[in-house]
């Protein structure tokens, strides 16, 4: 198979870096060229990354690589709808971070733009290509638990904002400055855009669609922080299966501006968890363990050592496969559509102090 | 080779564009599966990089229910790790070792590495069959800074990925190979160990001096055994 030219915009996402081995080793793409989103950025990648061109505006990489055929949209959820307009124009396939678009509006925009253009979008929620959730697919499939009544599940990390400031600016994570709730100072755009993974997830394993969500905030652990840090989400599928789900940025960090060893304070940055009650037994998952661990350098305090972060083979062997074979991806913006509404019914339960129903 | 191994290995091969010689599929190879598992990538990193600095002492155990490996066997792999990790090579042991009527049996061995580092072995094949896995096992590196372990702090025995509780069974799984998911964990270091080779042929004839380096350092833990003596390559100490 003729390997796919692709190239990467702005380079301000938080799992940027989590591509580099894979584009560079897979024999399926041709990593021509990058453009980044300022001069700062710039210069941590060419820290990291030697041999690719990386230019300062995606104009000039465009002009300069008409060959692109793939694009990774590494960049704040504020710039994707314009990114893809860029690409769809020019008939280039999108991988897209895991937020689309808060805005509905744009969100359908984006469906339109690439259904007329024919280009694969496929969006980047890595946990389908993990191997623990590829067991628990096969075991829930299988009937291993029967059928699940109860769902619990977190994902919770340290905060990024202060290696990728974007994650902490309303208009440019959420898309606007919508206040939390009345008489709060903050605003949408902090933790819960962060994590999708688990909203998904709920939908994936069970086959059903959310029926109702109430959320609370609650108060911030980072109080310099101008959005939410700390949440939990409770509510039930139509097909009555009940959920707590807990996204938050509840493991402190050291604030790096560039993450690295150190980056932690609580052992573990990030987590994956979940418990799966079914009517003939329960099943609880670790997705990002067991792993080693230990006190060393530089900061002497116990930390975990993750021993697996592979997700971006299989997710980018997909996107390959999709453009070359014409075939849809997985997850595309029509099946994500669902889980982006929850996520802002979880919003808007915050700020109604009510549960939201879902159409 | 098994066939879904051999299988396993080929698929890799077509997406990387490797070639896997065919007289592989029936040729014994010299290969070192748990260098390829990602606890043990990360513990030697953890070293080489000097996130743990100045390794001072090592502690390892291995028991495996009877037929699943034999003494030799684990011997030779918790040898081959410790000097893998570590990247240094053999000063001398000390081995006692307890044969059963049973047929299984158990070592402890004190090894010295030329590096100076001390390191303890557990190794057995008496694990009874009621162990929630074929083998249990746990290593860990002291060093002047820090400590590193493939067991998380306050427990004994492997945590798992995912647990499933019902009334009939307890079932556990871990899985941390998405492109080989299917395969069992020691196959898939099996398969990871061959494909390494793969790409990396010149790595044969350095394996295969390792491996009869390994298989002379097991003998000298059973000499060291029977002689009731610290033995080294060289001789009695």
């Amino acid at each position: 198979m003729k390997p796919v030219k692709i190239a990467m915009m702005s380079l301000t996402h938080g799992h940027t870096r989590k591509y580099y081995q894979t584009l560079r080793e897979n024999p399926q793409l041709e990593w021509v060229a990058a453009c980044a989103e300022n001069e700062t950025v710039r210069d941590i990648f060419a820290r990291s990354v030697s041999g690719i061109p990386c230019y300062a505006s995606a104009e000039e990489m465009l002009e300069k690589h008409p060959d692109i055929e793939a694009m990774v949209l590494a960049s704040a959820n504020n710039r994707h709808l314009e990114q893809l307009e860029m690409c769809a124009e020019r008939g280039i396939h999108v991988l897209s971070m895991k937020i689309p678009t808060f805005d509905m509006a744009e969100y359908d925009r984006m469906i339109e733009l690439v259904e007329r253009s024919g280009i694969v979008f496929q969006i980047e929620l890595e946990m389908h290509y993990n191997p623990v959730i590829y067991r628990i697919k096969k075991l829930v499939s299988e009937g291993a638990i029967g059928k699940i009544f109860a769902f619990q599940a977190t994902n919770i990390t340290l905060s990024p904002v202060w290696a990728f400031p974007w994650q902490g600016v309303p208009e440019e994570s959420y898309g606007k400055r919508v206040p939390l709730c009345p008489g709060d100072h903050r605003f949408r755009g902090g933790a819960l855009c962060d994590h999708p993974h688990i909203f998904d997830m709920i939908r994936w394993l069970t086959g059903s669609r959310f029926e109702h969500v109430f959320a609370q905030v609650a108060p911030n652990i980072r109080t310099d922080l101008e959005v939410e840090d700390v949440l939990l989400v409770n509510g039930k599928m139509t097909d009555g299966t009940s959920f707590l789900l807990d996204p938050s940025w509840s493991r402190l960090e050291e604030r790096l501006t560039v993450p690295g060893p150190g980056w932690e304070v609580f052992p573990k940055r990030m987590e994956v968890n979940m418990t799966l009650h079914g009517e003939k037994g329960v099943l609880m998952a670790d997705c990002f363990g067991p792993n080693v661990y230990h006190n060393g350098a530089p900061k002497d305090r116990y930390t975990v050592r993750y021993t697996y972060f592979d997700e971006w083979i299989g997710l980018v062997d997909e996107f390959v496969t999709c453009i070359r074979q014409g075939k849809e991806p997985q997850i595309n913006l029509r099946w994500h559509r669902a889980t982006i509404e929850a996520m802002n019914a979880c919003y808007e339960s915050v700020q109604r102090g009510q549960t939201i129903f879902l159409k | 080779m098994k066939p879904k191994l051999w299988n396993s290995l080929q698929k890799l091969g077509e997406k990387y564009a490797v070639s896997i010689p065919e007289t592989w599929e029936n040729e014994p190879l010299p290969l070192f599966p748990w260098r390829m598992e990602r606890r043990f990538v990360e513990l030697r990193n953890l070293i080489q990089e000097k996130t743990v600095e100045e390794v001072v002492l090592g502690r390892f155990s291995c028991n495996v229910q009877k037929g699943y490996k034999t003494l030799r066997e684990v011997l030779f792999r918790e040898l081959d790790l410790g000097r893998w990790m570590l990247g240094t090579d053999l000063e001398g042991l000390y081995a006692a070792i307890t044969e059963l009527e049973s047929g299984e049996s158990f070592a402890n061995v004190l090894v010295r590495w030329t590096n100076g580092v001390v390191c303890s072995i557990e190794a057995g094949t008496t694990l009874k069959k009621g162990a929630s896995r074929p083998f249990l096992d746990r290593h860990e590196w002291v060093g002047r800074r820090g400590v590193a372990s493939d067991r998380v702090v306050d427990t004994q025995i492997p945590q798992e990925s995912v647990y499933v509780y019902t009334s009939e069974t307890t079932q556990h799984f871990t899985d941390t190979d998405a492109e080989l998911f299917g395969l069992e964990e020691n196959e898939i270091a099996w398969v990871r160990s061959a494909w390494e080779l793969a790409q990396n042929p010149s790595l044969r004839e350095t394996w295969q001096r390792q491996q009869e380096q390994l298989h002379a350092w097991v003998d000298l833990a059973l000499t060291s055994a029977s002689e009731k003596q610290y033995r080294t390559m060289g001789g009695a100490t």
